[in-house]
C-alpha cells in the first residue's frame, strides 16, 4: 500500500441487484491525473462517487493517503474529511447564491473569519478566470462560465484530489478547447492529483496521464492511453482508434 | 485528513435513506385524529333514528349534483384546458386569471349571486336558476376551472419534442390526441375532487333552497344542537367521500408524483392558429360568462337601489381582522408543516406517494369533519385547554390541518426543484448541514412557502364551515358574516358584503401576482 496518494482496492458497488463496479483496482500517486472512461452506464460516476465518499462499496477498500477511508458497507471517512474537490456533471451549483457566495460558503467552517473565505473565494475565481463574475448568479451566466465557477469551487477548498465528472458535457467545441486549456494549465500550476470520468478519450488524453477503461463495471484496459490505442482492446477505445485514423485520411486528403 | 474543518453534521442527512423519515408521515394522522375520534365517539351513541329523517333525501340530491357537477365540469374544463394548453390567443392570461378566481371563493357567494339575479329577473323559484339546479351551477364554477387548470398542468409536462412529434406523425388532430391522452386522468380527477368538495359543501344548498347532505350536518349541529346526529351525519358522508378517493388516488399517485418530479422539463411552446386564436377566446369568454359573469351580475344587481357603504364598512371592519388572523395563521401554520413533512419524505419515493395519497384523501374530506371533531375534544377538555380548542388559535389550527394538503404538494415541487447534486457538492466541499438549510434549501423553497401561505390564505378565509362551527363568540371572519346575516340583512347589505370580498380578494391576487413575479422575465 502506498503511504500517500489514492489506492482503490477490489472495489465493488451495486444498485439494488445490479452491480454497478466489479473488482476494480488502481492506484495513483500525488499529483498524478487519471481519465476513467467508458460508455454509458459503465460505472463510471459511480466509481467516482466512492471515491468522494458519497456512496459505500459493497465490496473493497478506499485509501487516501495511507488512510483507509471507505470499506464494505462503510464510509470511514466523511466526504468533506477528504480532502477533495469535486465538479459535479450537472455542476451542482447552487442558483439562489452569487458565484462568490457558491465558492465561499465551503469554506466558511474551514476559515476563520468571513473575509478570508471571501478572499479565498475570489482568489480561486480569479484562477479560473471569473473574477469579475463574482456578484453574478449562475443563471446570469453561460455553460462556460458555469463550469468555472463549480472549478473554482473544487479548487477553493485546495484539495489534494480533484474528482471531474463529465465537466464538458454540452459545451460547445470553441469553449471545450479553451476551457481544457485552462484547466490542463490550472492543474500544472496547482499540482493536484485528479480522477476525470469522461466518454470522451481525447478528452482524456489532452487532460491525462493515465487512463482506465471501464465496461459494464469491470476494468478492461489500463495504462497510458498513446500506449493503449496501439491495440485497443475495448469497444471505446476501438471506436476511438476507428475515428482518429478516418480523421487522419481526411486530413490527408 | 486535510486540514480542513467544516461543520460537523453534514447535509447528506437530507438524502440518505432512513427509516425515521416515516416519521414525517405521522402528522397526517394528527390531522386524521379529530376524525377518527369523531368517529369512535358516533359509534357509543344511541339513538333510534341513526341518520336522521330526511338525510337519505337529501344525501341522494348530494350526490346527484356531485355527478352532475363532475360531468360539466370534465365536459367543459377538459377541451377548454386543450386548447389554452396548446395554442396562442389573445387575452389567455386575463381569461385564465379570471377563472382562477372561482377557485379561491366559497361556493356560497355564487349562490348568493344566482339567487339574487333570478330575483332581479323575477324567474320563479323551481326554474333553472334555482333549487339543485342553480347548486350544480354554483358548484361547477368550482369545478370548471379546477378541471382545466389541471388540464393545463399536465399538459404543460407535454415536451416540445413530444408536440413536434407528434404534429409530425398526423398535425394538430393527433398532438389533440395525444394531449388529451396525457391530461384524461388528471382531469377526471379534478372532476372527482369537485364532485367531492360539492358534496362536503353546505353552502349553495342553503342559499338555493334544497335539502344537502352537508346542510342537514349544520343544521342538525347549529339549529337542532344535537351533536351526535351531526356527527354520525358527517361520517356518512365522510364513508361516501372515501370509497371514492382511497381507490382513485391510490392509482393517481405516481403519476401526480410523475409529475410534481418533473424537473427541468421545459413545455412545448404554445402556437399561433387561426381557428384556434378565434375559437378559444369565445369559448373561454363564454365559461367565464357562466362561472363568473351570471353570479357577480346577481351581486351587482341589488346596489342599483344604493349600496349601504356605512353599514358594510362597519361589517367589514368588525370581521376584517379576525378574517386576516385566521388567513395568516392558517397559512404559516400550513405552509410551515407542510413544508417540513415535504423536506422530509422528498427523497424516498414510496414516502413521497404516501404523503401524497395522504394529502388528496385529507383534502377530499368534509372539512365539517375536523372541526365536529375539535368541538368534540372542547367539550370533554378543562378549561385550561380553552387557548388551544375554543380560540381564535383553534380555528387557524383547524384551518391549516384543512389546507396542510396543499402546502406538502407545494413543498414537494420545490423540493423537486432542487436537485441531489447540491446536497452531495455541499458534502464534499465542506458545507455542513445548518448553513445549507439556511443559505441554499431555504432560499430555493421561498418561492413556494410564500405561494403555499397565500394560497392556503385564501382557501382558508373561503372556507367558512369550520369557521362557522369553531369560532369563539364575535369572532366572525368575513364571510361567516355574510352567511349569517344574508337570511336576515337586507339584499344590498348582502351584495355589498359579498363584492367587497371578491375585491380583497382579487387585490390579494393582483399584489401576490406582482410580488411572485418580481425579477422574472
Amino acid at each position: 500500500m502506498n503511504t500517500t496518494g489514492l489506492e482503490v482496492r477490489n472495489l465493488s458497488a451495486a444498485y439494488g441487484q445490479r452491480l454497478a463496479l466489479d473488482a476494480v483496482s488502481f492506484t495513483l500517486a500525488p499529483g498524478q491525473r487519471l481519465a476513467v472512461i467508458g460508455t454509458s452506464g459503465s460505472g463510471k460516476s459511480t466509481l467516482l462517487r466512492l471515491i468522494a465518499g458519497l456512496d459505500a462499496p459493497v465490496q473493497g477498500e478506499i485509501y487516501l493517503d495511507g488512510v483507509q477511508v471507505s470499506k464494505p458497507g462503510a464510509v470511514l471517512v466523511e466526504p468533506h474529511d477528504r480532502a477533495l474537490g469535486m465538479v459535479f456533471q450537472d455542476l451542482a451549483l447552487w442558483p439562489a447564491l452569487s458565484a462568490l457566495d457558491n465558492v465561499a460558503l465551503g469554506l466558511a467552517g474551514a476559515l476563520t473569519g468571513r473575509t478570508a473565505a471571501r478572499d479565498r473565494a475570489l482568489e480561486a475565481l480569479a484562477l479560473c478566470g471569473v473574477a469579475e463574475l463574482a456578484a453574478r448568479n449562475p443563471r446570469e451566466m453561460s455553460g462556460g462560465q458555469q463550469q468555472r465557477v463549480a472549478l473554482a469551487r473544487a479548487l477553493a477548498v485546495t484539495p489534494r484530489w480533484l474528482l471531474l465528472d463529465e465537466p464538458f458535457g454540452g459545451l460547445d467545441i470553441v469553449t471545450k478547447e479553451q476551457l481544457t486549456r485552462d484547466i490542463l494549465a490550472i492543474l500544472e500550476h496547482t499540482g493536484r492529483g485528479v480522477v476525470l470520468v469522461t466518454h470522451d478519450p481525447l478528452e482524456a488524453a489532452q487532460l491525462c496521464h493515465q487512463v482506465l477503461v471501464l465496461e459494464a463495471g469491470r476494468t478492461v484496459e489500463a495504462g497510458e492511453l498513446a500506449r493503449l490505442l496501439e491495440s485497443p482492446r475495448s469497444s471505446i477505445l476501438q471506436a476511438f482508434q476507428r475515428i482518429l485514423v478516418r480523421a487522419s485520411a481526411a486530413g490527408e486528403r | 485528513m486535510g486540514g480542513f474543518q467544516p461543520e460537523v453534521t453534514s447535509p447528506l442527512v437530507l438524502d440518505r435513506p432512513g427509516a425515521w423519515r416515516a416519521a414525517a408521515l405521522l402528522p397526517f394522522v394528527a390531522l386524521a385524529a379529530p376524525a377518527l375520534s369523531l368517529f369512535v365517539a358516533a359509534l357509543a351513541m344511541p339513538s333510534a333514528t341513526w341518520l336522521g329523517a330526511g338525510y337519505g333525501a337529501a344525501l341522494l340530491t348530494s350526490v346527484q349534483v356531485a355527478v352532475a357537477v363532475a360531468a360539466i365540469s370534465l365536459a367543459l374544463g377538459l377541451p377548454a384546458g386543450l386548447l389554452s394548453a396548446c395554442y396562442r390567443f389573445r387575452g389567455r392570461r386575463l381569461l385564465l386569471a379570471l377563472l382562477a378566481l372561482p377557485l379561491l371563493m366559497p361556493s356560497f357567494l355564487w349562490a348568493i349571486g344566482l339567487a339574487m339575479l333570478r330575483a332581479a329577473l323575477g324567474w320563479s323559484p323551481g326554474g333553472l336558476l334555482s333549487g339543485a339546479t342553480a347548486g350544480v351551477l354554483a358548484c361547477s364554477a368550482l369545478g370548471v376551472p379546477l378541471v382545466l387548470f389541471a388540464t393545463l398542468l399536465a399538459v404543460s409536462l407535454v415536451t416540445q419534442g413530444q408536440a413536434d412529434a407528434a404534429r409530425l406523425a398526423g398535425g394538430e388532430t393527433i398532438l389533440l390526441r395525444y394531449a388529451t391522452h396525457s391530461a384524461a386522468w388528471p382531469a377526471t380527477a379534478a372532476a372527482v375532487f369537485a364532485a367531492l368538495l360539492s358534496l362536503a359543501d353546505p353552502g349553495p344548498g342553503q342559499i338555493l333552497g334544497y335539502a344537502t347532505a352537508a346542510g342537514e350536518v349544520l343544521v342538525s349541529f347549529a339549529a337542532f344542537y344535537d351533536f351526535d346526529l351531526a356527527a354520525r351525519q358527517s361520517l356518512a358522508l365522510t364513508a361516501i367521500a372515501l370509497a371514492i378517493t382511497i381507490p382513485l388516488f391510490g392509482m393517481l399517485a405516481p403519476r401526480v408524483e410523475a409529475s410534481l418530479l418533473s424537473r427541468d422539463t421545459k413545455p412545448a411552446s404554445r402556437r399561433s392558429h387561426p381557428v384556434a386564436g378565434i375559437l378559444i377566446p369565445f369559448a373561454l369568454t363564454l365559461l367565464v360568462s357562466i362561472v363568473l359573469l351570471l353570479p357577480v351580475t346577481g351581486l351587482l344587481l341589488p346596489l342599483g337601489h344604493g349600496v349601504p357603504v356605512i353599514r358594510a364598512a362597519e361589517e367589514v371592519s368588525r370581521t376584517i381582522l379576525d378574517t386576516i388572523v385566521y388567513a395568516l395563521g392558517a397559512g404559516l401554520l400550513a405552509t410551515g408543516l407542510g413544508f417540513a413533512i415535504a423536506t422530509v419524505v422528498a427523497r424516498n419515493r414510496s414516502l413521497r406517494n404516501l404523503a401524497i395519497v395522504s394529502s388528496l384523501t385529507l383534502l377530499a374530506l368534509p372539512p365539517a369533519l375536523t372541526a365536529l371533531g375539535i368541538l368534540l375534544y372542547g367539550a370533554t377538555a378543562p378549561a385550561a385547554l380553552d387557548w388551544l380548542l375554543r380560540s381564535r388559535l383553534t380555528v387557524c389550527v383547524a384551518l391549516a390541518a384543512r389546507f396542510v394538503p396543499i402546502a406538502v404538494l407545494l413543498g414537494l415541487v420545490s423540493a423537486a426543484a432542487m436537485s441531489h447534486s447540491w446536497t452531495q457538492a455541499a458534502a464534499v466541499h465542506g458545507v455542513g448541514l445548518r448553513s445549507y438549510l439556511r443559505t441554499v434549501s431555504l432560499p430555493s423553497m421561498q418561492r413556494g412557502a410564500s405561494l403555499s401561505v397565500v394560497l392556503v390564505a385564501l382557501l382558508a378565509t373561503a372556507e367558512t364551515g369550520t369557521v362557522l362551527l369553531l369560532r369563539p363568540p364575535g369572532a366572525d371572519s368575513l364571510p361567516v358574516a355574510i352567511f349569517t346575516v344574508m337570511a336576515n340583512a337586507p339584499e344590498t347589505l348582502v351584495a355589498a358584503l359579498c363584492l367587497a370580498y371578491l375585491g380583497g380578494a382579487v387585490l390579494v391576487l393582483v399584489a401576490s401576482r406582482a410580488v411572485f413575479m418580481r425579477g422574472r422575465p
